[in-house]
């Protein structure tokens, strides 16, 4: 059990270091081409960024570890194992050549749903949590596939990507988690869910847009 | 002391001298799509007072409308803004609007506690209205991710601001100055409602 703010500390850095160093790559950075020819250590990167390189993956990421965290530690360990061996069926199907048209839209619904979930929280919320939590990691492996790589890089990649996913919702919804008890408070649990209510309003805002440039 | 207040004008004097003029309307990249988002909501008064309104209302009935009007809002007006993406046509958004501010700005003059369902029906109708002027406006932003962002921020802090002062009632007077509150807000719908401001 977590008491003092000291060990919270360092995982929240980890946590702030990953998304502001994503973000900025997303955004201010050049576009990932997972198709060009890349060394070793640049695929991992590569791979380690990619899932904030779209705004499907960048809210699927959000909002899955505020699903996580907000139910946290209720079926935590079990919710991550769910992810990453969907991912691993993702990344499997990915390299057997299946392709999604539209991937990223669809993930971009399923973050939606899953930020709508945590912060309504209706009965059933963590059923309905696993399936779509099963469901975008299967996309996200899917979406980390790259095309023509060697397969030293290739293997890097993926293992950036899986790593990346895995990292930022697990740690993110743990860290989400242990502030919550930390500060046992109504008023943090109130507030937590009305920015999931703002992330879920944002990734429904842009289905709508990628819908209707589709 | 004097020594010290001569520095201080004489900074003051080449920050002035130094400045450049502001592009507030360049309007590019992350920070143009986010910061203009971000000024939607706040630059008009008639959305101000009606998602102030929101809060405060949510305040005033108390848990949980507290927190479930302020995440039915936004909520639906995502929607709405969906909405507006698509094109849907939905007339009198700007009436919508003005009279949102006018029938929540009058629940709270009255201090009327409705039932939460029904709370969030009205609050939610009024977020699409809200919504879909927002959202016409997304597909032109140059950065939509920020803009969305901006705008749901900017929502949701003024809501954050309605509940603020909704926290008033705790006080002997402050029941009456919810009330005053809302019959501002009322009556700042009617002057958008019939054209003054």
């Amino acid at each position: 059990m977590l008491k003092r703010g000291i060990f919270i500390g360092l995982p929240v850095l980890y946590l702030a270091s990953v998304l502001v160093a994503g973000l900025g790559q997303a955004h201010f950075g050049v576009p990932i081409e997972t198709q060009t020819s890349v060394g070793l250590l640049q695929g991992f990167f590569l791979g380690f960024m990619h899932p904030f390189s779209t705004e499907g993956q960048l809210l699927g990421v959000i909002s899955f570890a505020l699903m996580l965290g907000l139910s946290y530690p209720r079926r935590f360990y079990v919710s991550l194992v769910i992810l990453a061996l969907a991912m691993v069926v993702g990344i499997g199907l990915g390299q057997a050549g299946v392709y999604i048209v539209g991937g990223d839209p669809v993930l971009l619904l399923g973050a939606t749903f899953a930020a709508c979930l945590a912060a309504l929280r209706p009965q059933g919320f963590w059923f309905a949590g696993v399936i779509l939590l099963g469901f975008a990691g299967v996309l996200f492996g899917l979406a980390s596939t790259p095309e023509d790589e060697p397969l030293m890089v290739t293997v890097l990649l993926l293992l950036g990507s899986f790593i990346s996913v895995n990292v930022c919702i697990g740690l993110g919804a743990r860290v989400i988690g242990l502030v919550r008890q930390r500060f046992a408070s109504p008023n943090l649990m109130i507030g937590l869910r009305i920015l999931t209510a703002w992330v879920a309003a944002v990734a429904i805002l842009m289905v709508a847009l990628v819908f209707s440039f589709a | 002391m004097f020594h010290r207040f001569a520095i201080i004008q004489l900074c003051v004097l080449l920050l002035i001298f130094s400045c450049q003029s502001a592009l507030a309307h360049s309007g590019e990249g992350i920070t143009g799509g986010f910061l203009s988002g971000f000024a939607h909501p706040i630059l008009g008064w008639d959305h101000v007072v009606a998602m102030v309104a929101v809060g405060l209302w949510g305040a005033y009935l108390g848990l949980p409308a507290l927190w479930v009007l302020p995440i039915v809002f936004p909520l639906v007006m995502a929607f709405g803004a969906a909405l507006g993406i698509f094109g849907v046509p939905i007339p009198a958004i700007e009436t919508g609007i003005a009279s949102s501010a006018i029938v929540l700005g009058v629940l709270i003059l009255l201090a009327v506690r409705l039932p939460l369902w029904l709370a969030m029906i009205i609050v939610g109708v009024f977020a699409i209205f809200h919504g879909y002027a927002h959202g016409t406006e997304l597909p032109s932003a140059a950065n939509p991710l920020s803009y969305g962002v901006g705008f749901v921020i900017a929502t949701g802090l003024l809501h954050l601001i309605g509940i603020g002062f909704g926290f008033l009632i705790k006080y002997p007077w402050g029941g009456h100055f919810i009330r005053a509150g809302g019959g501002v807000i009322a009556l700042v719908g009617c002057a958008f409602l019939f054209g003054l401001v």
